[in-house]
């Protein structure tokens, strides 16, 4: 009786494991097999794909779809795109542009002058969303002439307006029919529709977003036909699905770990490219609270942290080591800082002069009783970031600086940003092609962990004045100068400790062809691949 | 049968004040996160959070009212199975997470079933031959299966099924029966 019972159970066991894998077979066609289609991931869902928009709309996404008037290249470089030709007023007030000729929106709506307009006065109906631009403040009206001439005026001289005309958010232009029957964009859009080179074909939240080749578009159509962007939260499990031949590229900063970057480069069998330098990872140096307050102690903080250890040990080399808050390619910041060298002997003497004592037999510098305990705060969901932090307080450690780490939820992190509850912070610049305009723009807005760390620095009055004044001057040498005094004078107060220059990674199969990086850190250059 | 009605009815009843024990626990927890989640709304908007943003923010919230009252009027809501609006999508939050219930139950389903085929037929057989090697073996990849992380032990049986065997594809889910895509124009 058992027996029998015992053979039963085993059947249906047996049974059960062949049938349940074959039911769950995919469908291979799905798969990438043919040429002309190309599967990508990313991490999180594209989102609502609302030009005006962010998060959490994802900008590579934005950027494949949506185009600006001009484009960013290389070095700050400002390119021709739906806009042909501009030309700025010599009191720097009116911005006039030529629009392309022959230009459409991919659900046909031609795209002249009337078109950019309106979705300029969609931005501008929500200018509180945009505060962190200074273009959109300084934006008063947007005119039309004729059919293919744009003039935007401003309120005062902005010389940054060219720059953040190419941001891949928020000017860039929706066809007119896909605006809400009622309200703003602000409120939401009828269909993700723009001049791109790339169309949304289908759309399936956190599975997979699916963008077709624009026939029409005006420009140098992509070679391939259509793109696949899978949702794959989880960087380990894109690698498998990449080694599985499931997708084709990887592309990202993050969207997979540096281990598995570097197994699958040192396999040989795939591409690995690492771009240029993007923006600075850093960490900012509360001038306004404890010990931190002393210009010594920040100085002793700068000559203590071990870079190149860093760079080697959690970056595998793939990003290079930062000196300045800036790196020398980003605009005007190319001005000879000194960097502040990794010495041991001199931080522990300037913590000595600031008055800082290490009581013999004691790890942990004091005075008038107090040990030298600095927090340092980051989001404990950044695995990079907590890896850094726990480099830097060994290091610190090692000069007699007892670190606190601080890795909260991210909204805490945040909070602390703008509350400036840190002595240490972790706080990234933008890269291009905010750098350094709007970067040092935002420097003067309190929700920013810039502005909490300079709060205590006696000459914060003055570096705010030159900030304002390096924004409308339209003359290029003060320009120079005052870029050169304000970095300068960042630098030497060491309000930012400067970990590395980030980097984005790319893997690929070995089929593809025509990768090159792009100018700005958020876009994935999927125009130019091709698959043999 | 008049028995079971009653045993059922009674666990019925016995469920209200669970939930409401734990949706006061919930509400409560909420209360101890560090960030106001007024100036939390406005930073996912995008919208500089001063001191005035905030407050009307709140105001719009109703986060300053007093705690019972915003317990109430949530529950009360939440009874007539209105959730409230979503500050990241701005759309019903029932609607958010209506999209996912499909997926989470063919999961459901399939562990189900995975529990029937081998779970149930493999304790049964080792009760039956209790203490030998077969019941070692089971009470072993019982244990394993409690004691390691869900996302490891996840991972890893991607790894192997999906990797290493191929059986399944790494990342295609296939597309769900109920209509949970949204074609466009």
């Amino acid at each position: 009786m058992r027996k029998i019972f015992l053979r039963a159970l085993l059947a249906i066991a047996v049974a059960a494991v062949i049938i349940l894998p074959s039911c769950a077979q995919p469908d291979t066609q799905s798969q990438n097999s043919t040429d002309s289609t190309l599967t990508f991931s990313w991490s999180q869902d594209v989102g609502p794909l609302n030009p005006h928009m962010y998060n959490p709309s994802q900008m590579f996404a934005q950027d494949l779809i949506y185009e600006p008037l001009v484009s960013y290249d290389r070095g700050g470089e400002i390119q021709p795109a739906l806009a042909e030709s501009w030309e700025v007023s010599p009191d720097g007030k009116l911005i006039t542009f030529q629009l392309r000729e022959g230009v459409q929106f991919s659900d046909g709506t031609p795209f002249d002058a009337t078109a950019a307009k309106a979705n300029f006065d969609q931005i501008l109906q929500n200018r509180a969303e945009h505060d962190w631009l200074g273009l959109i403040e300084a934006i008063d009206r947007v005119e039309v002439q004729g059919d293919r001439t744009l003039q935007i005026y401003l309120k005062t001289p902005y010389y940054p307006a060219l720059q953040e005309l190419t941001l891949i958010r928020p000017v860039r232009f929706l066809s007119p029919k896909a605006f809400p029957d009622s309200g703003t964009t602000a409120e939401g859009i009828k269909a993700p529709i723009g001049t791109g080179p790339w169309v949304l074909a289908d759309y399936q939240k956190d599975a997979q977003a699916v963008f077709k080749r624009n026939e029409n578009y005006w420009g140098n159509k992509p070679a391939i036909e259509q793109v696949t962007v899978k949702i794959i939260p989880d960087a380990e499990t894109r690698a498998l699905a990449f080694e599985n031949n499931e997708i084709d590229l990887i592309y990202g900063n993050g969207e997979i770990s540096l281990d598995s970057f570097q197994q699958l480069r040192d396999s040989g069998n795939y591409t690995a490219e690492v771009s240029p330098p993007l923006n600075t990872r850093a960490i900012a140096i509360n001038s306004n609270r404890g010990a931190t307050a002393d210009l010594k102690v920040r100085q002793a903080i700068q000559h203590s942290v071990n870079k190149d250890a860093i760079v080697s040990a959690i970056f595998y080399d793939t990003e290079q080591k930062a000196d300045t808050y800036f790196s020398t390619e980003v605009p005007y910041a190319d001005i000879g800082l000194q960097p502040y060298a990794y010495d041991l002997d001199q931080a522990k003497a300037l913590l000595d002069e600031a008055g800082w004592q290490q009581p013999a037999g004691q790890e942990i510098r004091q005075k008038d009783g107090q040990p030298l305990t600095l927090d340092l705060s980051f989001s404990g969901e950044n695995n990079v970031d907590k890896a850094i932090a726990e480099a830097v307080q060994a290091d610190l450690r090692a000069v007699g600086v007892d670190v606190r780490l601080l890795g909260e939820e991210e909204q805490s992190w945040l909070d602390r940003q703008a509350n400036g509850e840190f002595n240490l912070i972790f706080n990234d610049t933008w890269g291009p092609p905010y750098e350094p305009q709007a970067m040092v723009s935002s420097m003067r807005a309190p929700s920013h962990a810039d502005y909490a760390a300079q709060q205590g620095l006696p000459m914060k009055a003055e570096i705010d004045r030159k900030i304002g004044e390096v924004l409308l001057t339209t003359d290029e040498t003060s320009r120079q100068q005052l870029y050169r005094d304000i970095l300068t004078t960042l630098h030497e107060q060491a309000v930012y400790l400067p970990i590395s220059y980030s980097t984005n990674v790319a893997v690929m199969h070995k089929e593809l062809s025509g990768f090159e990086f792009m100018p700005q850190a958020n876009q994935v250059p999927l125009s130019k691949l091709s698959k043999s | 049968m008049k028995l079971t009605d009653h045993y059922i009815s009674r666990r019925i009843l016995q469920l209200i004040p669970v939930l409401l024990g734990i949706s006061i626990v919930t509400f409560l927890l909420i209360q101890l996160m560090p960030s106001d989640p007024a100036a939390v709304v406005l930073r996912v908007a995008n919208t500089p959070a001063t001191p005035e943003a905030i407050a009307a923010m709140r105001e719009k919230l109703g986060l300053d009212r007093p705690l019972p009252v915003q317990y109430f009027d949530w529950l009360w809501h939440v009874l007539r199975l209105d959730f409230g609006q979503s500050f990241v999508t701005g759309k019903p939050v029932l609607q958010e997470v209506m999209h996912y219930v499909p997926t989470t139950l063919i999961l459901t389903a399939c562990a189900t079933l995975l529990i029937f085929a081998i779970g149930l037929p493999m304790g049964i057989v080792a009760a039956l031959y209790r203490d030998t090697v077969f019941d070692q073996i089971s009470r072993l990849f019982a244990y394993i299966g409690v004691a390691m992380p869900s996302f490891w032990l996840g991972f890893l049986l991607i790894y192997v099924f999906s990797f290493k065997l191929g059986w399944v594809s790494v990342i295609h889910q296939g597309r769900s029966p109920i209509g949970s895509c949204r074609h466009l124009p």
